[in-house]
């Protein structure tokens, strides 16, 4: 091309040219300092041309202290400043007031506010039938909290008031007074039921089990009082657990579990349902999903369908479910979700067998199922903080010894929970969704902004399919065991 | 009746100010109004003297009974127990009750002395309030009191009571 062009080039020239940069490396690379080959190509031009020469651009001084410290990003626009960014992990604080910090905590016990008066005499001012008027507007867990902050209080409030909370009618006040004690007790749980921290047994190995093993987190009088949730049969959640793990979160790993030793994958001993649980902390709740997985036949007859969902034990569902499973539509949607599978595969030689006609349709019955405007949508449980979505997934069934058989369609029912702060088996979420009875929950109210699916899945980047949320219960009729729409 | 009402009596705090006030306000305290009652006419003559109580207090006692002058007197010993159950308070009481730990403690000891139940009342419901739903630290920090227990002091408090299993 260069032989083309009207004017000869000089060798010098020419190699500038194949040396000069491209214009797209501009933004991003910078030529050497060191030697300016635009100047010398301008250069080089000149003498070819014998124009008059240009004004050649007056080199800086290049200044190495300040060099690419300051600058413009090309492509965001952004200011940065390397040194600032230098300066920015430095420590802010100096290092004398970590050391007063840690001095001043561990001489938290005996401080006070010089700024103000001392409370001590204020206190001793006001003669004990005040006090005693004063305390009768306060719980057994405020007098124990006020008796235990100081000796002036401890005996305005007599030595009654910690062997008061020994009352059975004060157990909750007792578990109320004793529960911001858990940093103390690393090696002990607090038991509601007994209201005393009892040591634990097998410290760091608690793990969720099957019914049927013992388990005993620690030695209590009262086993059978411990309150539990329901997850799959077979399989319940104590609420020492949930203890343990918040415990974990809150103070460190010795003083519980961590929340993803709750996690589990397994097969229902009594039926082709497989679970899927898992936890996860938001905002100081801890969060519950369960995925539960059959593979599913299509038309099949109700009872077949009862057959599939229902644990033949105690006609509970194989899936997960919150306690008010009975109200509402629930079972009526799993059935409608199997209702919509499509009958097996007929091959053109089985469909020979009944007649000449042949249905093409029959041999390959479409594979992704969309579900009707019933049963697809969301739904959430008004009375807990409960959610659930039907699906019908193509799944592998790789047990199928049949292998152009082992795509099968299975019907996928996930719940989603909140199982609440952990504090108590009071709490409202954890109350709400282990019993029947309406605890005073309103769940569209508590969940107005997002659904628990959408904070949940949001925690790995998995989107749901946009569904929306309906109530599982739209009636709002209640009749429990005794309404016939469970069944 | 009516002339009574409107008449005032002097009242003299334990610093020697004389505070003259209605005599309706005044008799929100029982100890007065059963003082009247006991002296008649010849007391509104002569100032009260209000021995445990100093001027600042007096003052905001009497801006109290100014603001429930016309309220109920209270039928005696009557819903003690319903009425103990609550701490709520009404909003000009709240804001009354807005003062320095030192004053509302004297506010207290004066109504007490001076016997305005409704009043004592609603201090102790102020009091109550700072304490309640509070751990012994918040306690502590609220009334600027230090911890004065021991370490081993604690201990043996929590042995004592079992609150967890030695074993």
């Amino acid at each position: 091309m260069s032989e083309a062009s009207p004017k000869k080039m000089g060798f010098r020239s020419r190699l500038a040219s194949a040396l000069k940069p491209k214009a797209g490396k501009k933004l991003t690379k910078e030529p050497p300092p060191a030697y300016d080959y635009e100047a010398e190509v301008l250069d080089s031009l000149n003498q070819v041309n014998k124009a008059p020469p240009t004004p050649v651009q007056q080199k800086k001084p290049i200044n190495f202290y300040n060099k690419n410290t300051t600058g413009v990003q090309a492509q965001t626009g952004e200011l940065w400043d390397e040194a600032e960014m230098l300066h920015s992990f430095l420590r802010r604080d100096s290092f004398d007031s970590l050391a007063s910090l840690d001095r001043e905590h561990r001489n938290n016990r005996t401080a006070w506010d010089e700024s103000r008066k001392r409370g001590e005499s204020m206190i001793a001012s006001l003669p004990p039938g005040l006090w005693e008027h004063i305390t009768s507007y306060l719980t057994p867990t405020d007098h124990a909290n006020l008796a235990f902050s100081c000796k002036t209080f401890h005996s305005i409030m007599g030595p009654g008031v910690f062997s008061a909370l020994n009352l059975p009618e004060n157990r909750q006040y007792k578990c109320d007074f004793l529960l911001p004690m858990d940093r103390l007790y690393p090696d002990h749980l607090l038991c509601f039921p007994c209201a005393v921290y009892h040591r634990r047994i097998q410290k760091g190995q608690e793990r969720i089990k099957h019914n049927h093993t013992l388990n005993p987190i620690f030695n209590c009088p009262n086993p059978k009082l411990q309150s539990k949730a329901r997850i799959t049969p077979g399989w319940t959640l104590p609420f020492s657990l949930v203890q343990l793990a918040f415990r974990a979160e809150r103070y460190g790993p010795e003083y519980g579990i961590p929340v993803e030793s709750l996690n589990k994958r397994y097969k229902c001993r009594s039926s082709e349902w497989t679970h899927q649980t898992r936890y996860y902390f938001h905002k100081g709740h801890l969060l519950l999903r369960v995925v539960s997985t059959c593979f599913a036949e299509g038309q099949l007859p109700p009872s077949m369908q009862r057959h599939l969902l229902y644990w033949r034990e105690d006609y509970t569902p194989y899936f997960s479910v919150c306690a008010h499973w009975r109200d509402g539509e629930l079972m009526n949607l799993c059935k409608c979700a199997l209702s919509h599978i499509p009958p097996p595969r007929a091959p053109i030689t089985q469909q020979l067998k009944s007649g000449p006609a042949i249905h093409l349709a029959l041999r390959n019955p479409k594979v992704f199922i969309s579900l009707c405007s019933e049963c697809r949508p969301m739904r959430r449980c008004p009375e807990c903080p409960t959610e659930y979505l039907i699906e019908l997934k193509l799944t592998e069934d790789k047990n199928d010894p049949d292998p152009f058989n082992r795509f099968k369609q299975a019907i996928v029912v996930t719940r989603w929970s909140d199982l609440g702060d952990g504090r108590s088996p009071e709490s409202p979420e954890w109350k709400a969704c282990i019993q029947e009875e309406s605890s005073g929950f309103d769940s569209f109210k508590a969940l107005s902004r997002r659904g628990l699916s959408g904070t949940f899945e949001a925690q790995s980047g998995v989107t749901i399919p946009g569904q929306r949320m309906l109530s599982l219960n739209p009636a709002n009729v209640k009749e429990g065991e005794e309404g016939h729409n469970w069944y | 009746m009516s002339t009574e009402k409107a008449s005032t009596i002097t009242l003299t705090s334990n610093d020697g100010v004389s505070i003259e006030v209605d005599r309706q306000v005044a008799e929100r305290s029982m100890l007065i109004k059963n003082m009247m009652e006991d002296l008649g006419e010849g007391a509104t003559a002569t100032a009260v003297p209000i021995p445990n109580v100093n001027e600042s207090v007096l003052k905001k006692v009497i801006e109290w009974c100014e603001h429930h002058k016309n309220d109920p007197q209270p039928a005696q010993d009557d819903d003690s127990d319903s009425r103990k159950k609550t701490t709520d308070i009404e909003e000009w009481d709240q804001k009354f009750m807005q003062v320095d730990q030192e004053m509302l403690f004297e506010i207290i000891l004066a109504s007490n002395y001076l016997d305005i139940k409704p009043l004592l009342d609603v201090g102790c419901k102020t009091v109550a309030n700072m304490i309640k739903g509070k751990s012994p630290e918040e306690i502590r920090k609220t009334f600027n009191i230090t911890n004065d227990f021991t370490p081993e002091e604690e201990e043996q408090i929590r042995r004592e009571n079992e609150w967890a299993e030695d074993r």
